[in-house]
């Protein structure tokens, strides 16, 4: 089993024209993931490799019913538009690759998925790859086969190129993972560590969870709400980098509004503190992940 | 960007959130012709915490004004240099208050917080009270008279905070900021209110629909750009600005030179390098796959900075950064700097066959102390070869 996409997961890509897209287009045809269209304002008409593309995702969906999920690959200006046609043409997965978009507008199409209960993941986000299932994004690059072995390790990661860099160090380890998925480094993001959490807890397949964690914002306190409700039983092994922050001068981290919030300066020791306290093990260094898990789980053989 | 008291106070102004009279000084025009006494002299600094450390001052006459001024422009204060300062007419204050609006990550929405103790040491107060505001929906009168009246506020400054509130959810929006807040809020003796202090933090990712250009230069990290920093910001200027980015970089006062690839990966292996009680020169990382030119001019600025003992390029395997041309970027460099060192790299993904080829080229013809890693050991490993390396030495 998986999260979030596998064999049945049919794809939309937004801005499928530009590079990005059309390097994604790649990425999902040579690893199992079938696109069935793309949508670029002003080009419907046109193909890309064989593949449709329509002016709106209204008309996508209304020529192609099966689609479920759409990547985002167009530029920050134009994200909050994208977003939001994909959330009125309910496509129940959306995963915005698009770096630099305003925080407002990141708020606004978090609240309508919200509304209409659309899961979103990104922004900023790599991608996802379910192994041996689906991949939207360019995790693995072009020999995902090397890294990605079907197994029993869900990986979450806020980082791009350390989700590839975890499963690799996994694979060394002899582990295989279920899902790997990148969530993106912004302030605001659709799907969260403790969302992610919920959808493994979920899955029958993931019997451990690997997380790579930065320093900055909160969203690590929440894993330990959620551990604390009983939300996720499965074992739990973090790393979160960013220590070196206290070596450079004091950041501009500018007003109180932030801190009365966050009810304390969430620095990565604090972190890792509140994780210790609910079970989750803290990795001192990102290699030592594997090693952690595997100190919970009763099997570790890539099947 | 975070903007200086003075820069929230103008665009207060704009949205008609009463402020006092006030002036800027700078070092370019110190001559000041204020009458009003008397006065505060404010240091513009970031820190939150300036008033405890001695960055408001208080002027009785002319004579005290020029002393204050003397003291505070060019010093630093909580670890920033002072390079601007206001001057404002000292209000006479009934009460302070706390009002403010940013995201709260838990709930993914904007969020304003008031209190009716507002001033230094707002953070360790209990009773602050906030409001989440929908961001489908209008900001409500009715919702925030609801959180004043719980807070204790009565009759007509109910809706005097409640205007200010709504003007200030309208910079918020309208100007795209992460973060405002007014602080202390003061009801002054005749019973009005007034933005006694500014905190605006914009949102730089919403620069495309801004002019943001005017600012004035500000500090980072408490001071001025070193030259390698401000050459290093060219680099992702230009024609192809937007393919890859190679335009981040810290200088710091150690001795490791590194090169990193990714946001994660950087800051992972920055913490490895402090472990191992190493500092490096800079913090610097390049990703999205830039092209040769662009990691080459970064390199070189990297290896300007006099008595490196090492050098360390490291990255993850990389998704779709192709390997071979950074690489290559990284070699035009040491071909002609040929820096006699320890180098380090750790690299693999795409292309990794050519950059390990061209990396050995380049050692050979100039006869490099280098050594090449892929995937076999991990990044942190990789650091522990360099110390290694330089401890032989």
């Amino acid at each position: 089993m998986s999260i979030l996409i596998d064999e049945h997961t049919k794809l939309l890509i937004q801005g499928i024209t530009g590079k990005e897209g059309q390097r994604a287009l790649k990425a999902a045809s040579n690893y199992h993931t079938e696109v069935l269209c793309g949508v670029t304002p002003g080009k419907g008409g046109l193909d890309v490799e064989g593949v449709p593309v329509y002016d709106t995702v209204a008309e996508a969906v209304e020529n192609h019913p099966a689609l479920n999920a759409t990547a985002i690959y167009v530029p920050p200006f134009a994200a909050k538009d994208a977003v939001l046609e994909a959330i009125d043409s309910n496509i129940a997965l959306i995963n915005i690759m698009t770096e630099r978009i305003p925080i407002q507008d990141t708020s606004y199409y978090l609240a309508a998925a919200r509304e209409r209960g659309t899961r979103i993941v990104g922004p900023s986000s790599l991608g996802m790859i379910s192994t041996g299932k689906a991949r939207i994004g360019v995790a693995g690059g072009d020999k995902p086969n090397e890294i990605y072995m079907k197994g029993n390790v869900g990986v979450i990661s806020r980082s791009g190129g350390m989700t590839n860099e975890i499963s690799w160090q996994l694979r060394k380890n002899t582990f295989g993972i279920t899902t790997a998925i990148h969530i993106g480094g912004d302030l605001l993001m659709g799907t969260s560590y403790a969302d992610a959490l919920r959808l493994f807890e979920e899955d029958t397949a993931t019997e451990g969870i690997v997380i790579f964690g930065e320093m900055g914002g909160r969203y690590e306190f929440d894993i330990v709400e959620l551990l604390k409700q009983g939300g996720c039983t499965k074992p739990i092994a973090i790393f979160i980098g960013g220590k070196f922050g206290k070596h450079l001068p004091e950041g501009m981290t500018i007003g109180h509004a932030g801190a009365i919030i966050e009810k304390g300066s969430g620095s990565v020791e604090e972190k890792e503190k509140a994780l210790r306290s609910v079970g989750v093990l803290v990795a001192a260094n990102y290699e030592d992940l594997p090693k952690l898990i595997a100190s919970k789980l009763l099997t570790n053989i890539i099947s | 960007m975070n903007l200086y008291e003075f820069e929230g106070k103008n665009l207060f102004q704009k949205y008609k959130i009463p402020v006092p009279t006030g002036r800027m000084i700078t070092e370019e025009t110190k001559d000041i012709t204020w009458e009003q006494f008397p006065c505060v002299v404010k240091a513009q600094v970031q820190s939150g915490k300036r008033g405890k450390n001695g960055g408001i001052l208080f002027a009785k006459n002319k004579q005290e004004l020029e002393q204050h001024i003397q003291t505070l422009l060019g010093k630093k204060i909580c670890n920033d240099e002072v390079w601007y300062l206001l001057i404002e007419e000292k209000i006479p204050l009934k009460q302070e208050y706390y009002l403010s609006i940013t995201y709260n990550t838990q709930k993914r929405v904007p969020t304003l917080l008031f209190a009716t103790a507002g001033g230094m040491g707002i953070e360790e107060e209990n009773a602050v009270l906030s409001l989440d505001i929908n961001p489908l929906r209008i900001l409500e009168s009715f919702r925030v008279r609801a959180l004043l009246k719980q807070a204790g506020v009565k009759g007509k400054d109910l809706l005097m905070i409640e205007d200010i509130a709504k003007r200030l959810f309208r910079i918020f929006e309208q100007e795209d900021a992460r973060l405002v807040e007014i602080n202390p809020l003061a009801k002054t003796e005749d019973g009005r209110f007034m933005a006694l202090d500014a905190k605006i933090a914009l949102d730089e990712d919403a620069g495309f629909r801004h002019d943001w250009k005017n600012f004035p230069e500000r500090t980072t990290l408490g001071r001025r750009l070193t030259e390698r920093e401000r050459a290093v910001r060219n680099i992702d200027q230009g024609e192809f600005y937007y393919r890859g980015t190679a335009g981040k970089y810290i200088e710091i006062d150690g001795d490791i030179a590194c090169l990193f690839s990714g946001g994660g990966a950087s800051i992972s292996m920055m913490d490895t390098l402090y472990a191992l009680g190493q500092k490096p020169s800079n913090y610097t990382e390049y990703s999205g796959n830039p092209p040769r030119e662009k990691v080459q001019a970064l390199t070189n600025i990297v290896l300007s900075k006099p008595g490196l003992k090492g050098i360390w390029v490291v990255g993850g395997v990389a998704n779709f950064t192709h390997i071979g041309e950074t690489m290559a970027g990284i070699a035009d460099a040491l071909r002609v700097l040929k820096p006699k060192v320890p180098i380090v790299i750790r690299r693999a993904g795409p292309h990794e066959d050519e950059g390990k080829k061209i990396m050995e080229n380049v050692a050979k013809e100039c006869h490099l102390n280098l050594k090449w890693f892929g995937r076999e050991i991990s990044m942190g490993k990789s650091a522990k070869v360099l110390v290694d390396m330089i401890h032989k030495l």
